[in-house]
């Protein structure tokens, strides 16, 4: 009796078996994918030799001192951690995670996901080979997962993303924006730019949501910002085309007042207004301030290579 | 045969094959992308193999077992207890659990190598000898998986495990 019934069950899901149609191809993008992750991870490497090596061997070669001297790095790494709260278990073939920031309580460390209220958030990114995230850049082709204690999307379908009420907008951008499980949660948006089956792909994802205990290390920390603009940080990390990228904003409680502080070992864009750039090559910056004590702050800031071993990752 | 042969050939059987042994298309689907795109770079040896195809089984095999362990130690779900524990739980609006999918949710429920050992004996029909050598162990430890899983089957208690989780 039992036999028959696992027979019966075995030919059922047999027959829920997906088609093979453009799987082929896939299976092709994602060999294509390995073999370019493997060449990143060599040219990587290199990079990072010369990240380091340029800077220092053009510190010796220089004959003018460094537009301004810092306290050198501290001995030891900076590091906090902040939860990451949620991430897809499933992800389209050939994209890989590239970005990431989330938001913890600068004087505890991490905000629990679970209280109510709590201003919150997180974003991530993951791209096909040889798309990057450029902060304050157009949202590149990829997949982005959002968490954030307001809904964003005011506007779209209404569906339902495991059983709880969701929006979802289509359009060049797909997106879908939920509250996965009770009221105190934060929500959540997945979006998928400029992939094949968008909107299919987006809703996949959004249903392989799940939480997660995972930390995002944080390696920069600012102590001279005053506390009534720093309850709240969110960190956030990339690698760049010539190293890696940094920063840390500073949020008020009530989110009226932020200041964002960037650590990069790329040259600063133009019209900024307060630039440290440390003997280690490092470009310390202040976007958008004109508070007499940026400079101050900026001066203070302690800054370690961030951990960047999650990159290329799924 | 070149791996494009083999595909072309035999990937509608190899999606079967994987979601039987994940209980799930979605997973099995991702397995197979995950093994051909691994097996690609190396099909020269592969294809060289006595049987390509069970070389490839055995690699979805170990792709399930080891996706199962790298999920586990990424992915922590909430339980629903602590949830519950923050707020009334809200009515599950989805479709009503259909009587006829009971026995796949009961097989989706069992521990990752019961499952195996059950899909290969009830849907590949395989000996205790050849599933051995499929999974690296021991008959005698074929015959307990299967002893267990189907206990576990006959209590007909479903499981609140997921399909694919």
């Amino acid at each position: 009796m039992v036999d028959d019934k696992i027979f019966e069950a075995y030919e059922r899901l047999a027959a829920m078996a997906p088609a093979p149609d453009g799987l082929e191809e896939r299976i092709a993008a994602r060999a294509r994918a390995h073999r370019q992750r493997r060449l990143l991870l060599a040219s990587g490497v290199a990079t990072a030799a010369v990240a380091v090596g340029v800077p220092l061997a053009l510190r010796d070669r220089r004959s003018e001192p460094a537009p301004l001297q810092t306290t050198p790095p501290p001995a030891q790494p900076v590091q906090v951690l902040a939860p990451l709260m949620f991430t897809p278990s499933w992800f389209p073939a050939g994209v890989t995670e590239q970005y990431r920031s989330a938001t913890f309580a600068t004087a505890t460390g991490p905000l629990m996901t679970m209280t109510p209220g709590a201003l919150q958030g997180s974003e991530r990114y993951w791209l096909p080979p040889g798309v990057r995230y450029v902060p304050g850049e157009p949202e590149p082709v990829g997949v982005r997962i959002a968490v954030s204690p307001r809904p964003r999307l005011d506007s779209g379908d209404r569906i339902t993303v495991a059983g709880y009420p969701a929006r979802l907008r289509r359009g060049e951008t797909v997106a879908v924006e939920w509250r996965p499980w009770h009221a105190s949660f934060p929500y959540v948006m997945v979006s998928v730019r400029g992939l094949p089956d968008a909107e299919a792909v987006t809703l996949r994802i959004a249903r392989s949501v799940m939480y997660t205990s995972a930390m995002m290390t944080v390696t920069m920390r600012s102590p001279a910002v005053p506390a009534s603009i720093g309850e709240l940080t969110t960190a956030a990390v990339c690698p760049a085309a010539s190293g890696w990228y940094q920063s840390l904003t500073h949020v008020s409680k009530d989110g009226r007042t932020s200041l964002e502080i960037v650590g990069q070992t790329a040259a600063p864009p133009d019209g900024v207004r307060f630039l440290v750039t440390r003997p280690d090559g490092v470009n310390l910056y202040i976007r958008d301030s004109a508070q007499p004590e940026a400079r101050r702050m900026l001066e203070s800031v302690e800054l370690s290579e961030p951990d960047l071993t999650w990159v290329g990752d799924r | 045969m070149t791996f494009e042969e083999f595909l072309s050939a035999r990937l509608a059987a190899l999606l079967r094959y994987a979601t039987v042994l994940a209980c799930d298309p979605h997973l099995g689907e991702d397995i197979v992308q995950e093994v051909m795109a691994r097996a690609q770079p190396r099909w020269t040896r592969i294809g060289a193999a006595p049987s390509p195809e069970a070389y490839v089984k055995r690699m979805i095999i170990n792709e399930l077992a080891s996706w199962r362990r790298r999920r586990a130690s990424s992915v922590v779900p909430l339980s629903m207890a602590a949830l519950d524990a923050v707020t009334e739980p809200e009515a599950d609006p989805g479709p009503a659990v259909d009587e006829r999918d009971a026995m796949i949710r009961r097989l989706a429920g069992l521990p990752v190598k019961q499952r195996i050992v059950l899909a290969l004996r009830f849907y590949e029909g395989c000996s205790d000898a050849e599933i051995a050598g499929l999974i690296g162990c021991r008959e005698v430890t074929v015959r307990s998986h299967a002893a267990r899983a189907l206990a576990t089957l006959r209590k007909g208690v479903p499981t609140t495990t997921r399909i694919g989780g």
